[in-house]
């Protein structure tokens, strides 16, 4: 058995969290601690990612309004919404750890399924969605991220326990504006909570112990209660402030990007297809689409697996069409009236209408 | 991809980070290796630091992300960097789509040619592919 030093953060506000992410991995990869598992809780708080820009992913007077903070992950991934109902999770750890695969897709798989196997302690079926999410019958219950630094790993993820679905659609700038009521609800179908499956929530120390099982399970590790060392509390004054500028939060991002929010309507024999979609133009990506109409989509969780499958990929109108194709053709999906074909116009349509709606 | 598929060029030296370096008197082309690109996966983001910003070989010069994963661009040699290549900034995608050409990271003014006797030459390169490759399986 391996020993890992488990730290129990208290609740800390948005911008000492991000800065515990980078001491912790700073001081892991001089060699200065052991591998280390780090549970972390929230104060509200809008995170982007790495890349990403504040003012494409985030409604700032909104968040200005209710208190929520916003800061920058040192992750990647897409913009979260985090606040007391969810917590965190994130891993330290040499990249040759025996156990823990150096491949990423493989890495991802194996630390996700640990987490997969602790929730199961709590009677909760979730199930591994590659490339690095955890759902609930299609439902996103927990998402990851990682970096690196010299040679050490972070990989993190959240866990939504009794989530305010309103909040996280008010503060992030999702495919959903200017939709109906009736396509926001399908919309929060999309994400689920511990809450919600099981009916209640459980202690927090119910689902730290659970998870605390699933890495032991899967990777053979002992976790050791542990504190932060002297040094890591005085850097992580020091990184606090860092992390508190307007430098790190909004300034500095270097990469070029755009969002705009393109929607439209797609008459298939089977029933209407309305397609919401985030667009990079800039990056020529999709950033995200929400797809909702009329149909039937057999088995259910088809619609909510091809958005994955369309998140962050081209939006140039032959690559639409091969991913939607490919999608079609590798799952058993029955749509009736709807085939594929029916499915990437009503995307590329809605890529190509003129309008911007944000 | 197969390790037989993957691209090695004679015209250029490597290091075991996965870059190419392209010497041309006082400077250097510096990109991504194919293999290096394949591990990394479909780029969605790259930041590349800022012209004229001395870089000592080691040293970060740049991040890159890639299905949720921000990932150090560790610069190959020391110098400073005179050139970012555009195209890659615009759309990293070209890094995966062409690594050795089109999808070139930055052009660097070399500090010393010293430095350059320790890359590896493309046979010296395909072995360690290959290594790398094994170890993964």
């Amino acid at each position: 058995m391996k020993n890992w030093r488990l730290i129990d953060s208290k609740v800390l506000s948005a911008a000492e969290n991000m800065a515990l992410d980078r001491v912790l991995l700073d001081s892991r990869s001089r060699g200065l601690v052991p591998d280390t598992l780090l549970f972390l809780e929230f104060t509200p708080c809008a995170l982007v990612g790495y890349h990403q820009s504040v003012e494409l992913e985030v409604e700032d007077g909104y968040c200005r309004e209710h208190g929520i903070e916003i800061n920058r992950r040192i992750s990647g991934g897409g913009a979260i919404y985090m606040d007391e109902g969810t917590m965190g999770w994130a891993l330290f750890a040499d990249k040759n750890t025996s156990g823990i695969p150096r491949d990423l897709d493989e890495m991802y798989a194996s630390i996700c399924n640990s987490v997969v196997i602790g929730l199961s302690k709590l009677g909760v079926e979730a199930k591994f969605r590659p490339k690095n999410d955890i759902e609930v019958n299609g439902r996103k219950i927990s998402g990851t991220g990682g970096t690196e630094h010299a040679s050490s790993f972070l990989f993190h993820g959240s866990l939504l326990i009794d989530f305010n679905v309103d909040t996280m659609v008010r503060c992030l700038k999702l495919p959903i504006k200017k939709l109906d009521d009736k396509q926001v609800q399908s919309f929060r179908q999309r994400v689920t909570s511990l809450r919600e499956i099981l009916g209640y929530v459980p202690e927090m120390r119910s689902i730290k112990k659970a998870l605390l099982e699933g890495f032991t399970e899967v990777f053979g590790i002992t976790f050791v209660p542990g504190d932060m060392t002297d040094g890591e509390e005085e850097m992580l004054r020091k990184e606090t402030r860092v992390f508190s500028s307007e430098e790190w939060i909004r300034g500095g991002r270097r990469v070029p990007q755009s969002s705009e929010l393109k929607i439209n309507d797609y008459k298939a024999p089977g029933g209407l297809i309305r397609v919401s979609v985030l667009l990079d133009r800039t990056r020529k990506r999709i950033k995200s689409t929400f797809i909702t109409g009329d149909f039937f989509a057999y088995p259910e969780r088809s619609i909510l697996d091809l958005e994955a499958c369309l998140r962050n990929s081209s939006c140039l109108e032959q690559d639409v069409a091969a991913n939607v194709n490919r999608y079609f053709s590798e799952n058993d999906i029955r749509i009736p009236g709807v085939d594929a074909r029916d499915m990437s116009t009503a995307v590329c349509q809605a890529i190509s209408v003129s309008r911007s709606m944000m | 991809m197969q390790y037989a598929e993957m691209k090695i060029r004679e015209d250029v030296k490597y290091d075991r980070n996965n870059f190419w370096i392209r010497p041309d008197g006082a400077s250097a082309l510096i990109g991504l290796t194919e293999y290096g690109q394949w591990v990394i996966g479909d780029i969605l983001y790259l930041e590349l630091d800022p012209e004229g910003k001395a870089e000592a070989k080691g040293d970060r010069f740049g991040s890159i992300e890639s299905g949720k994963w921000v990932g150090s661009l560790i610069s190959p040699v020391s110098g400073r960097i005179l050139q970012r290549n555009p195209v890659v900034l615009e759309n990293p995608n070209k890094v995966n789509s062409s690594p050795y050409d089109e999808g070139w990271l930055i052009k660097v003014e070399l500090e010393t040619n010293d430095e350059l006797g320790t890359f590896l030459d493309g046979e010296e390169y395909r072995s360690f592919v290959k290594e790398q490759m094994d170890r993964e399986l």
